[in-house]
Parts: C-alpha cells; sequence; structure tokens
C-alpha cells in the first residue's frame, strides 16, 4: 500500500518526460484537467533493456492509494514492447467508435483504443524490465 | 414517495463511509450543463455481518415533480450483481456513445470490474447504493467517487 502523489497540481495540458531510465515499474499520476475529454499518450523507446509494458490506470480519489486501481475502461494485458518502435495510445468515451483496441506490436509501430471516460487521476504505468530509456508525452485534449 | 433533494451544482460528489450500518442511500446529484459523462467509482473496502451485500443503481428523476416516485433507471439498465461483500473496485462510466457499441452491465460480485452505460446524462442524476440488513449485523466501509466529465 502506497500512497499516491500526482505529478504536480494542477497539470496542464501536457506532460512528458524526456529520455527516462528505469528498470523498475514506474506509474506516473496526472490529475486529469476537468475540461479533458479524451488523452494521447505517445511512447518513444530509444533504448530497450528487455521489454515495457504499459497500462492505464484510474483510481479512487478518496482513498489516494495504489491498493485500490483499475485498468482503465477494463483493458487486458497490453503487448509487452521490445523494440524502440513507436506507440501510441488514445483514451476517451466512444474514440473508436466500435470496441476497444487494445493490440499493439511487440516490435511494430502501433496505436492502442480504449473506449472510456477519463478518470479524475489517470495512472500511466510503465513496468521496465531490464534498463528501457524512453520518451513519453501525454496530452489532453477538449471536446 | 419522498421529495429529491439535489446536491448543489458542482462537478464531483464524494462519499466516504465507515461501517455504515443501514440499507443505503440514494445521492441525488444535479448534472452540470456542460457534463456529457460521468465517471463514479465504488470502492468497497471492507465489510461484517452476515450477509453483506451492496448493490449499486443509476436513476433518472422528473426534474419537475422531483419526487423519488418518479424515476426510471439511466439506460433502462437492468439489476447489476451485487456485490458480495468482498473488497473490489467498481468503476460506472455513463455518456452518450461512451463505449462505442453496447451496454456492459457485467460486473463480478468479488472482483474489480467496469461498466458502461450508453446515455445521456438526465438533469438529476440519482445514485443508489442498496446495502443488504438481512440479519442486522451487516455493516460497510466504502468510498463512492463521482465525476463529470464534458
Amino acid at each position: 500500500m502506497t500512497a499516491i502523489t500526482t505529478a504536480s497540481s494542477p497539470v496542464p495540458g501536457t506532460y512528458t518526460v524526456s529520455a527516462r531510465s528505469s528498470a523498475t515499474t514506474v506509474t506516473d499520476w496526472l490529475l486529469v484537467p476537468a475540461w479533458a475529454r479524451y488523452a494521447l499518450v505517445f511512447l518513444q523507446p530509444t533504448t530497450i533493456g528487455t521489454s515495457i509494458t504499459m497500462s492505464f490506470l484510474g483510481t479512487d480519489p478518496v482513498a489516494l492509494d495504489d491498493d485500490y486501481v483499475i485498468n482503465l475502461g477494463e483493458h487486458g494485458a497490453l503487448t509487452a514492447i521490445t523494440g524502440t518502435t513507436s506507440y501510441m495510445f488514445q483514451l476517451g468515451p466512444g474514440v473508436t467508435g466500435i470496441a476497444d483496441d487494445a493490440t499493439i506490436a511487440a516490435a511494430a509501430d502501433s496505436v492502442a483504443s480504449i473506449n472510456a471516460v477519463l478518470p479524475p487521476i489517470l495512472g500511466v504505468r510503465q513496468v521496465n524490465s531490464g534498463t528501457n530509456v524512453y520518451n513519453m508525452t501525454v496530452i489532453f485534449k477538449g471536446k | 414517495m419522498a421529495a429529491i433533494t439535489a446536491n448543489s451544482l458542482r462537478p464531483y460528489f464524494f462519499r466516504s463511509a465507515s461501517a455504515q450500518a443501514d440499507t443505503g442511500q440514494t445521492d441525488w446529484l444535479l448534472t452540470p450543463p456542460w457534463a456529457n459523462y460521468v465517471w463514479i467509482m465504488l470502492n468497497v473496502t471492507a465489510t461484517a455481518g452476515t450477509t453483506p451485500t451492496v448493490t449499486p443503481a443509476f436513476l433518472s428523476a422528473d426534474p419537475v415533480s422531483m419526487d423519488d416516485a418518479n424515476v426510471v433507471r439511466v439506460a433502462e439498465h437492468a439489476n447489476f450483481t451485487a456485490n458480495n461483500g468482498t473488497a473490489a473496485q467498481y468503476v460506472y462510466q455513463i455518456g452518450p456513445g461512451v463505449t462505442g457499441i453496447a451496454d456492459d452491465v457485467t460486473q463480478s460480485a468479488t472482483l474489480d470490474s467496469y461498466v458502461s452505460l450508453n446515455a445521456i446524462l438526465p438533469t438529476v442524476l440519482g445514485v443508489t447504493l442498496t446495502l443488504d440488513r438481512t440479519t442486522g449485523n451487516e455493516t460497510y466501509t466504502y468510498a463512492l467517487a463521482v465525476y463529470f466529465r464534458s
């Protein structure tokens, strides 16, 4: 059980990490702006140790405890990324018009889509195996 | 039949209950005019007693009479599976075209679950939590959070 601390308050429309080097699990907790309907997450690995596995989380905003999280849109496990290819994740209500597309390739450019209302606090989790280096940007969009 | 008193107009609502020992309640919320979607999280953290169950429902009230005899379930949703007292997290997302396809009203009694209702938000949204008190010894500790989104 670990208390959740958001990245900053308030987070503006864009959150970026540049050349993050990590061999552990990192979760960026972002306060979602009240006006935001969608989020675009761009992940660009530049060095892959073994793999990066992404997930997107909602948490109980009352408890603010990472014991109480749930995958956004109840999405299944995303394929671990093993290449220095480009990935975009689009999150929001009705973003695809049809069912979720949670399929990404391990080592080819991919886009994933999750139909879900954004939670008040969005967790962007990167499970790093080996030491990975990557850029990541989260952009919130209004209607 | 009882008059509905809605909470003041605001973009969020919290309820935090510790060992609540009654049959639950309906929180009536005025939906902000700019809101298209709502994100609701129910976090059942502890229960006690013989048959603890938590059953949520989402209601639309007649905004003229403001009487709880005049309500309809949002998106005409069916009964949800009740949480059986096991600690679990539930998210309910409601809004037009939220899933892109059909509603998803399947939730687990024991596991984290998401429920999606494709519906335009009502003017007055009722969030009901029905708590079982069959034996009279059931208590409930939980958090409820409601966030409206544009």
